[in-house]
């Protein structure tokens, strides 16, 4: 089997790499604590956190379609 | 039991008639089976495509626990829950490490049960085994939760009669379950998730028109929430639950991922293609369901004050008893509402029975009582198997319907699921992994865990040491002495028990 490979299903460093980066985006330390500013009628770090979370979907959405079954 | 919830004899009807769609898949799907085998009965012979292989994912991962227990831990907590919309992302994520992988490899090989992977991969009877029981275990809690969740979507509507609908609910609806389960295998479960898929999509976007044309805008809800409760359910979550949120999304993401109905949903697939455009929209689905029940539980938590621990988990059967109230028009939303419901609640229950059954009888029956026995009999003893599960975990749910909170039973069973990763997520890229050090980080995660989780000590919080459930604990000592076991023996050149996994494998 190979192993590095994307086709084979191994993830890559880079891969990983969004992969934190988004997940940093995803938990809201950052966003200063006790702050309920809303926007929207939602609190402005869920908005925050939820906009890392599309691009989460987007990119997984991504790596999924880029590579096909040898069948199909 | 029309006597005794609020519905009237329209709705009834068409509860019925959906049920009875359901038991009329379950008798088409067993005309349609092809052979009386294993391979037929719990994969409806590999061949899924995309819509039916989507439909049939989102159905089964979505459950009772998202829409009840997700809509309640958000009304205890109040924003800081959004935690549940990211883990469902989380679960579509980890499934990229090994389901590519897995699929082509369990058509190859001929795989039923999570577990044939393990046994291949790994010539070993006790890991197998040790595995086959964990999975059992974890799948048998889910299921519970499911079937208790069943009773809990009649309760919240019945009111005061709420005792007696609970147990109607759990044992009907058990009952119609096992008999189309058994009718037609995984073939009919599917193709009821594709009804139920479809209902569940709807219902939750019915939900979320209804809640902005009951109550108005959810600026409206949150200013509710920020005049009268606590300004925490606004904040952004304390550095405890930060350390909470990286918990869930690990724990949540690694054992959802190796949920046995979803794995056997990946070798059901016709090919890696199908699988890799049904996990690319799968990778969408938390935005319009999981986040709709959020959403519920906030307007709960504004409009509907006042409910108490387990009973928290009623928010969303409650909230929709004040929309039936108002008018015909709400009535007859809350119909298609609580049909959804029990679409998620069903399709997710029916799939972990069949998977507890094929890996009672595949990998323990078969292995340990029955070597010889024919694939038509290990069939037939599946759907024996079925309705004893369910038999046992029905009565279970009505013995214990005060017991626990819906999150508390879903904590449980991912601290068990989780400690399969290094064998699933590791074992198929990594062919230096052993089977020895994986048996041992096996059990000394386990033994971690269940200690952690139900020993009596001072350091754990709300079943959580320092904010990490202790799965991820036992997960991290399971890893060690998985990796480190391993490149120890490769260091004093002890080769593992040859098989022909690894034989092919190095080719």
């Amino acid at each position: 089997m190979n192993k590095t490979s994307s086709k084979s299903g191994a993830i890559s460093y880079w891969v990983l790499a969004v992969y934190f980066l988004l997940l940093a985006l995803i938990i809201p330390w950052y966003w200063p604590e006790g702050d309920a500013r809303l926007l929207f009628g939602f609190p402005m770090w869920v908005l925050a956190s939820l906009s890392a979370l599309f691009l989460t979907s987007c990119f997984t959405a991504w790596l999924c379609l880029r590579d096909k079954g040898p069948e199909d | 039991m029309s006597n005794v919830l609020p519905f009237g004899p329209g709705a009834w009807l068409f509860f019925s008639l959906y049920l009875s769609t359901l038991l009329l898949l379950g008798w088409i799907g067993r005309r349609a089976r092809k052979e009386d085998s294993l391979q037929d009965f719990y994969l409806a012979g590999r061949g899924f495509g995309f819509f039916v292989l989507f439909l049939t994912l989102y159905a089964t991962q979505y459950s009772g626990n998202t829409v009840f227990g997700v809509t309640g831990a958000t009304y205890r907590i109040g924003f800081p829950w959004l935690i549940a919309v990211h883990y469902m992302l989380a679960i579509v994520v980890f499934f990229q490490v090994f389901a590519f992988k897995l699929q082509p490899l369990a058509r190859e090989r001929g795989y039923v049960t999570p577990v044939d992977f393990i046994r291949d991969r790994f010539s070993s009877r006790a890991l197998a085994t040790l595995a086959s029981i964990v999975m059992i275990v974890a799948l048998s809690n889910y299921l519970l939760a499911q079937l208790m969740t069943m009773g809990r979507a009649l309760q919240g509507l019945a009111g005061p009669a709420g005792d007696i609908a609970y147990n109607y609910g759990v044992v009907g609806l058990a009952l119609i379950m096992v008999i189309y389960g058994t009718l037609g295998g995984l073939r009919a479960i599917a193709w009821t998730d594709v009804i139920q898929g479809v209902v569940l999509f709807i219902g939750f976007l019915v939900l979320l028109i209804l809640m902005l044309y009951q109550f108005g805008p959810i600026s409206a809800a949150t200013e509710v929430i920020a005049q009268n409760l606590d300004p925490a359910r606004l904040e952004r979550p304390n550095t405890p639950m930060l350390s909470e949120w990286l918990s869930y999304i690990l724990l949540v993401g690694i054992g959802g991922a190796l949920y046995p109905q979803a794995i056997q949903r990946m070798y059901s697939a016709k090919s890696v293609g199908k699988l890799r455009q049904s996990f690319a929209m799968m990778a969408f689905m938390p935005f319009v369901s999981v986040l709709i029940a959020f959403i519920v539980g906030i307007y709960a938590l504004a409009y509907v004050p006042g409910l108490e621990g387990a009973a928290s988990d009623q928010a969303m059967a409650s909230i929709l008893r004040i929309v039936q109230e108002q008018s015909f028009f709400g009535y007859a939303l809350v119909v298609l509402i609580f049909s959804a419901v029990l679409a998620a609640l069903m399709s997710t229950a029916d799939s972990a029975m069949l998977s507890i059954s094929s890996m009672f009888i595949k990998d323990i029956y078969a292995v340990h009582f029955r070597p010889g026995a024919s694939e038509s009999e290990l069939t037939k003893m599946g759907k024996r198997c079925s309705w004893l599960v369910v038999g046992a975990l029905t009565l279970l749910a009505i013995i214990l319907k005060e017991q626990t909170s819906l999150i508390g039973l879903l904590d449980r069973k991912f601290d068990l699921l989780v400690q399969i990763a290094p064998a699933f997520m590791l074992g198929i890229h990594w062919m230096g992994l052993r089977t020895g050090p994986v048996l041992v980080g096996l059990i000394a995660g386990l033994t971690i865990s269940l200690l952690l989780a139900f020993g009596p000590f001072d350091f754990i919080v709300d079943g959580k040491v320092w904010g990490f459930h202790p799965g991820l604990y036992g997960l991290v000592v399971n890893l060690a002495c998985a990796v480190f076991g391993s490149l120890w023996l490769a260091s004093r050149d002890i080769t593992g028990s040859a098989n022909s996994f690894l034989a092919e494998s190095e080719e």
